[in-house]
């Protein structure tokens, strides 16, 4: 039978970046807030804590921060005709898990831009720039 | 790793399907490299001329030889995968020792943070690299990664 808790004002189904953020602002306004995640509690120390957290095959090789795939995992195909079969170990798709959701997925990486992320942000910059300038000499 | 089925021979963007930990795996593969070696009446792998050994080895690469159960080009694939864990990876797991692995490619390794070298431009960083498990002195103590409070159990 469902357990009846005391009646809060918001509740938080899951607790990731949004989750976060929406649980600070609606804190900050004086209301009481619930959040629902699945998985381990995590803190900012010890659980990410340096140097322990530039720990690379504990984390970016085996995945210590996603899913726990020995207990559960997702089976896919890519097309219809074939049979979907589980992934049994994280390569690219990385499903997470625990407090903090996504945004503790990002695994403290920062790779270096390549020449082609600039030359994107070079082209988006000089299209806004040209819209701009039609939109000026419209008005 | 999953361990549960179904089980079936998937398309190679489905990932690893084969029913093996990794231990099972090597021991699996091993015993048939020793097998086949001593049929054949060339001893040990450890015996054979080095030019012999990269040649078997190429072999087991390029072909998908059973090895009891395990296809020869996945075994070399989990072996280099292996080598390359354990010469770059921490040596709180027990491989690079000396760091010799980061020295080599000039690796610092996992220093807390490099708060010092922010506003230094175009300098060299000639600090020796720094173990996870290096106490004060600089000696590594080789352990089991004691795990973090709540984290996940590592897979």
């Amino acid at each position: 039978m469902a357990a009846r808790r005391a009646e809060v004002d918001a509740v938080l189904i899951g607790v990731g970046l949004v989750g976060t953020l929406l649980g600070r602002e609606l804190t900050r306004a004086g209301l009481k807030v619930v959040g629902l995640e699945r998985g381990a509690p995590r803190d900012t120390v010890p659980d990410f804590q340096a140097p322990q957290m530039h720990d690379e095959l504990r984390y970016a090789v085996r995945k210590a921060l996603m899913q726990d795939n020995t207990k559960e995992t997702y089976t896919f195909r890519h097309t219809v005709s074939e049979t979907a079969l589980p992934m049994r170990r994280w390569a690219s798709f990385l499903p997470g898990t625990g407090l903090g959701g996504s945004i503790v997925h990002w695994n403290g990486q920062t790779f270096r831009f390549q020449a082609d992320d600039f030359q994107i942000a070079c082209t988006r910059l000089s299209m806004a720039a040209s819209r701009a300038a039609g939109a000026g000499r419209r008005s | 790793m999953y361990r549960s089925g179904p089980w079936q021979p998937g398309k190679p963007e489905q990932g690893y399907q084969l029913p093996f930990t990794p231990a099972e795996l090597f021991r699996n593969a091993l015993r048939a490299i020793a097998e086949d070696l001593r049929k054949t009446n060339r001893g040990s792998f450890a015996n054979l001329k080095a030019e012999d050994q990269d040649a078997y080895l190429r072999a087991l690469e390029r072909e998908a030889r059973d090895l009891g159960g395990v296809p020869s080009n996945i075994f070399f694939e989990s072996l280099l995968g292996m080598t390359i864990e354990g010469f770059f990876s921490d040596p709180v797991y027990g491989g690079n020792k000396g760091m010799v692995g980061w020295k080599l490619i000039g690796f610092p390794g996992a220093y807390a943070n490099f708060y010092d070298f922010v506003d230094q431009h175009g300098i060299a960083f000639t600090r020796p690299p720094m173990s996870l498990a290096q106490d004060a002195s600089g000696t590594v103590h080789v352990h089991p990664v004691s795990a973090p409070r709540t984290a996940p159990k590592s897979q």
